[in-house]
């Protein structure tokens, strides 16, 4: 199951899909992804299925952070993190969790992070914390990707976007941040981290067809998705949660 | 090999082999307070918390694992207690619900801003030590064969279970070379089961840690474990590598007198399965505990 949506947004045009792994259900993707036409900014999280209330966590920081404004430096992305980390771990304050859930709880909840805002000029600037990823195209070439430079740089262990700031200080500085300029006709891609490192592997390869195909099916819901089922099931794409959102310009 | 993809639709299956030998009740070398049961028990009360920990969704326990603890000594069979007791295999969210207790402590973690804080942590209790008569490796090994080849009839093409065996002796009713190759022949599509071998000792002797040959083995007994043990996966290898186990491409899944470090790293690499991070349990020891 799917579910792409095809938005006009001030001179955008902007399709965004989720696609969960094979045999789950939407409400169990663990990837999110919001769109805020007034602040103009799009996010992308993909939460780390082993930790705690990954889904989530996801989905707070998509959501909150297309509704903020600043916290693209690493100063107060940080600082904002901590805070909603906070108001994420106190959800959780309950005395009647399970052993486990607590000790799972312990560790608190990581995701990957991609945002970015686009400014009035129509340039960029974006936010980056783990292996989601922002793809800038223009035509059938990718101008660039972030915050991984090929597709071999997925299948390490991330840093990732942690509830608790305090147990990971080490990820601050692993947040990175880019920015681009954006003429008409431009594509800017946000990325999970399975469909991010398909999409640089067609780039690599010059597949240019593929990914052509892969961007026009976009905004049908049907067709997108029996599209990456099938590259999944040809293993080409790793069967694992897909978020995307497609600003063109 | 060693690659299926570990779900609820196609769980694995991991035998835990203990020996409680009355043998286990001798403290280990150098260590005069430490009874070699004890620590056993505990590292394999840990090992289960990680696995659970490993499964957990949130407020949900996913069953990816089923669990066989065979303790052998004075009596050969499960040696789950309470509610789970008596039984060969249990899911693992069936684990989780039932420890015979949860014991409460506390760690000291970084408070974000330059200073500490306790916070409560947990510790189930599923196995109390045990130490009473011989050895009987071979019933033992017998039983977990059993209990294998009734789940790989119900999962011929799932990850292939593996066997922890953790003994301190020589087995006191016969060669349990026939049998452990028996074990080792059996198989899923995605290959054969996994029999890793600890061998723990009280005297401070020189200790061979996942050995490629035979070459630094001391005696027939260390050379009969060694037949029995399965080479480690290109998985358990990079988890041995994580832990700064020193291994090669053919180590196999062996300890010779060991210590209690080597027990540490014998569960956690034998439970590391498809490459998952081996949960470093030893951070987590506690400044104070309470029962």
């Amino acid at each position: 199951m799917t579910s792409p949506r095809k938005t006009a947004l001030a001179g955008l045009t902007v399709n965004h899909v989720l696609l969960p792994k094979q045999g789950h259900s939407l409400a169990e993707c663990e990837d999110a992804f919001a769109c805020n036409p007034t602040t103009m900014r799009f996010a992308v999280a993909d939460g780390a299925t082993e930790s705690f209330d990954a889904a989530s966590w996801a989905r707070r920081l998509a959501m909150k952070w297309v509704d903020s404004s600043d916290l693209l430096n690493e100063e107060d992305f940080w600082a904002w993190l901590k805070s909603e980390g906070q108001s994420h771990n106190d959800s959780w304050d309950r005395l009647d969790l399970p052993w486990y859930s607590m000790e799972k709880r312990r560790a608190g909840s990581f995701a990957a992070f991609i945002g970015v805002e686009i400014q009035r000029d129509k340039s960029w600037r974006a936010l980056a914390l783990g292996d989601s990823c922002l793809l800038h195209c223009r035509s059938s070439d990718v101008l660039m990707m972030f915050p991984v430079s090929g597709s071999t740089d997925f299948g390490s262990a991330p840093v990732l976007a942690p509830s608790c700031t305090e147990l990971n200080p080490h990820a601050r500085s692993a947040i990175t941040l880019q920015s681009g300029d954006l003429v008409e006709g431009d594509r800017l891609l946000l990325l999970s981290d399975a469909i991010a490192a398909w999409c640089i592997r067609l780039s690599e390869q010059q597949d240019y067809k593929r990914m052509s195909d892969f961007e026009n099916l976009l905004g049908d819901e049907t067709a997108i998705s029996d599209f990456l089922e099938l590259e999944r099931s040809e293993g080409r794409l790793k069967d694992d949660d897909v978020a995307i959102v497609c600003i063109e310009v | 090999m060693y690659s299926a993809q570990i779900t609820r639709a196609n769980p694995t299956c991991i035998v835990l082999l203990v020996d409680q030998s009355g043998s286990m009740a001798d403290p280990f070398s150098g260590d005069s307070t430490t009874k070699k049961a004890d620590f056993v028990a505990e590292v394999v009360n840990h090992t289960l918390h990680d696995l659970v920990i490993r499964c957990t969704k949130t407020e949900e326990v996913r069953n990816y694992y089923y669990i066989s603890i065979i303790g052998y000594g004075r009596n050969v069979g499960p040696a789950f207690g309470g509610a789970l007791g008596a039984r060969n295999l249990v899911p693992i969210a069936q684990v989780a619900d039932y420890p015979l207790q949860v014991k409460s402590s506390y760690k000291r973690v970084p408070d974000g801003v330059g200073g500490w804080v306790e916070i409560p942590i947990r510790f189930p209790v599923w196995l109390h030590p045990n130490a009473e008569g011989k050895t009987p490796m071979c019933e033992a090994l017998t039983l977990a064969k059993n209990i294998l080849e009734g789940w790989l009839t119900e999962h011929p093409r799932g990850f292939p279970p593996t066997v922890l065996h953790l003994t301190d002796g020589e087995s006191s009713d016969g060669d349990p070379d026939y049998i452990g190759r028996q074990i080792m022949s059996l198989r899923t599509d995605d290959g054969q089961v996994l029999l890793f071998n600890c061998h723990i000792s009280s005297q401070r002797k020189r200790k061979v840690e996942y050995p490629a040959d035979e070459s630094d083995l001391p005696d027939a007994f260390a050379r009969t474990l060694f037949h029995i043990s399965s080479p480690l996966p290109g998985n358990f290898l990079a988890a041995a590598a994580q832990l700064g186990v020193q291994t090669v491409d053919n180590s196999r899944g062996f300890v010779f007198n060991g210590d209690p470090s080597s027990i540490v790293q014998f569960y956690e690499i034998g439970t590391s399965l498809t490459g998952m991070t081996p949960y470093r349990w030893m951070d987590d020891r506690t400044e104070s505990e309470s029962a």
